[in-house]
């Protein structure tokens, strides 16, 4: 279930909690920072920041692929009222950005979330074009039309180009879904965009 | 004395926007070099806080719960009583 943005820091753009679990709840988020370091230089600087906290201790798991490139993978173990805390954090420095998913369960129930974000980890993909994720020659043209049909103010265009993403492509997540509608919102051949930015903060939500 | 106290004073007033540049640019290194990081540190505590936020409204909703179950069973209780 998508976290609710009030609940997120300042660099997170998403984050997911588990619904169902008793206790503390595992959570997935996604943090970008403009940097201008190189990775090495990053983590050294994110090392310093988790063991400055005595509750924690940090370590380099290595190198993890994803499909944006190599990323590095890192494990912090705290200690809180709660119980044991495991949190892994993938960092992926690419240019000027470094891209940070962070994944937390108790220690006592990683192992079960474990897969889950082993292919969270993996699936961090960078793209320009964010229907070229669409494996479905069909459904990325459907969605094109749909898009251009918005962009160029058809009537209804809008509440059809929204509901095929979020009905039609649920397998690529909701973050995927906001920041498709969020973009074709802010598109500079965009003719609809003051009247529909408003519906966007309830969307990113759901 | 005073030659070399006004001396001192005019180098001071030439050198004086060097150290502030080499000041300015002191602390935009250690700004950078503070913030550096901010990403994952954002992602933490998101991802301990967020689970421990939900917890508390949680434990919020049922603490009102409890208080209105306790409140409506007091006024049942009462209009039990007045029967008798």
């Amino acid at each position: 279930m998508p976290a609710a943005k009030e609940t997120l820091s300042p660099l997170v753009k998403v984050g997911f909690l588990d619904p169902k679990n008793f206790g503390f709840r595992a959570s997935l988020n996604l943090a970008e920072e403009d940097i201008d370091c190189n990775l090495q230089e990053y983590l050294d600087a994110v090392k310093n920041i988790h063991i400055n906290d005595h509750h924690n201790t940090w370590s380099n798991l290595g190198h993890f692929p994803t499909k944006a490139g190599p990323a590095v993978l890192t494990q912090i173990d705290s200690t809180s009222s709660w119980g044991g805390i495991r949190v892994l954090q993938l960092i992926l420095v690419k240019d000027t950005k470094a891209y940070v998913l962070t994944a937390a369960a108790s220690k006592k129930q990683f192992s079960k979330f474990l897969s889950a974000f082993k292919t969270a980890f993996g699936s961090l993909n960078l793209s320009d074009d964010l229907f070229s994720v669409v494996a479905d020659n069909t459904k990325r043209e459907k969605i094109k039309k749909l898009q251009s049909a918005y962009l160029d103010g058809e009537e209804a265009g809008w509440e059809n180009f929204q509901n095929e993403v979020l009905h039609g492509f649920k397998e690529l997540g909701a973050y995927w879904q906001a920041i498709v509608i969020s973009e074709t919102l802010k598109s500079p051949s965009n003719k609809q965009v003051c009247s529909q930015t408003r519906d966007l903060p309830n969307l990113v939500q759901k | 004395m005073k030659k070399v106290l006004s001396a001192v004073l005019a180098s001071t007033l030439f050198l004086l926007p060097v150290y502030a540049d080499k000041l300015d640019e002191i602390n935009q290194d250690t700004e950078r070099l503070w913030k550096r990081g901010r990403g994952a540190e954002d992602g933490g505590f998101t991802a301990m806080y967020s689970s421990m936020l939900a917890w508390g409204i949680g434990i919020g909703a049922a603490a009102a719960l409890l208080a209105i179950l306790i409140e409506s069973s007091e006024s049942g209780g009462g209009g039990h009583n007045h029967c008798h």
